[in-house]
């Protein structure tokens, strides 16, 4: 019960009663001189609270918050220009890179298949130089 | 020129109407936010991130809420996230607690000389930032219970159940510092 006359005590000061509770906590408060007492010990402290203004910023804080909400915004101004730019290519960026790619592969495989046709035709003199070779006996043997 | 008007000006670009925005609202963030910091270098630096904050969000104020609310709104939350940030940085440090209050009120004892202010702000900031943010808003900056509410997103419930504690709570740190005006 004085828990809850307490709650109300507390609660008066920052909402309205309705009728009730408002007589509930004046009938309390008349014949409880600790929950009197606990009254105005919470006027008291609201009131210093109230009174201890605090203290404001230093006297330039509207320049110096205004040089730094430029600078901040040229900043991410300059960001956003890059992160466009980005946005904007990395399509292309890749689709240059999977180009470079497949050139590479296509370079890779044609460098093998010359490798291989040189390989062959380095044979195909051989056979010559061989048929040549026997064409030249066979005519010094009919000589 | 009324506050909208103000904010619809700077969302056109006008550098004056923005400058008279922050002017205009510059104690009031003070408050909040040397409320939940104490006067320290943070508590500037936060105050300039609020008004940042809003100019990059201005193209979402729609103007249904009152610019001095919805700046106090960023400011809360940027102090909470400030005294978490703190609280990483010095986690270290056991005497982390004693050691942000008594900067903090070193600082206001010099600038302002009032033993009775700074007994209550420092009684504040020995609160948990969830109880400092309801005396904050409720008790210095006399926002309604409702607006508080509002402001921190909980329910009404919650910021009266909060405010009775704190209210405890700064009512024992007091009686210890200033022991004599409440025992009598």
């Amino acid at each position: 019960m004085q828990n809850r006359a307490r709650i109300l005590l507390y609660e008066s000061f920052d909402r309205e009663l309705n009728d009730s509770e408002h007589k509930e906590l004046e009938q309390n408060l008349v014949v409880n001189d600790e929950l009197r007492r606990e009254q105005q010990d919470l006027q008291k402290l609201r009131e210093k609270i109230k009174n201890a203004k605090t203290p404001s910023f230093n006297p330039f804080f509207v320049e110096q918050t205004m040089d730094k909400l430029f600078s901040s915004v040229t900043q991410s101004r300059a960001f956003n220009w890059f992160d466009s730019l980005f946005s904007s290519f990395w399509r292309v960026g890749v689709a240059a890179a999977a180009a470079c790619l497949i050139l590479v592969v296509l370079n890779l495989k044609n460098v093998s298949i010359n490798q291989n046709t040189q390989q062959v035709s380095t044979n195909n003199e051989s056979l010559e130089e061989m048929f040549e070779q026997v064409s030249l006996q066979m005519v010094e043997d009919e000589l | 020129m009324t506050d909208n008007e103000l904010v619809i000006a700077a969302k056109n670009g006008d550098k004056k109407a923005f400058r008279d925005i922050v002017h205009k609202f510059q104690g009031r963030i003070a408050s909040t936010v040397i409320g939940m910091l104490g006067k320290t270098a943070e508590a500037e630096d936060v105050g300039q991130e609020t008004f940042i904050r809003f100019y990059k969000s201005m193209e979402n104020f729609r103007g249904e809420a009152n610019i001095g609310t919805y700046l106090t709104r960023i400011a809360i939350n940027l102090s909470l996230n400030e005294i978490k940030k703190r609280k990483r940085i010095f986690s270290l440090f056991s005497n982390y607690q004693e050691e942000e209050t008594l900067n903090s009120v070193n600082s206001l004892s010099k600038d302002e000389g009032e033993e009775d202010k700074k007994m209550v702000q420092q009684a504040i900031l020995q609160l948990k930032p969830d109880y400092r943010s309801v005396v904050v808003l409720r008790l210095i900056d006399g926002y309604s219970s409702q607006e508080t509410a509002d402001i921190l997103k909980i329910p009404l419930g919650t910021v009266l159940s909060r405010l009775a504690r704190a209210q405890k709570k700064l009512k024992n740190v007091l009686i210890k510092q200033m022991g004599v005006e409440y025992a009598e």
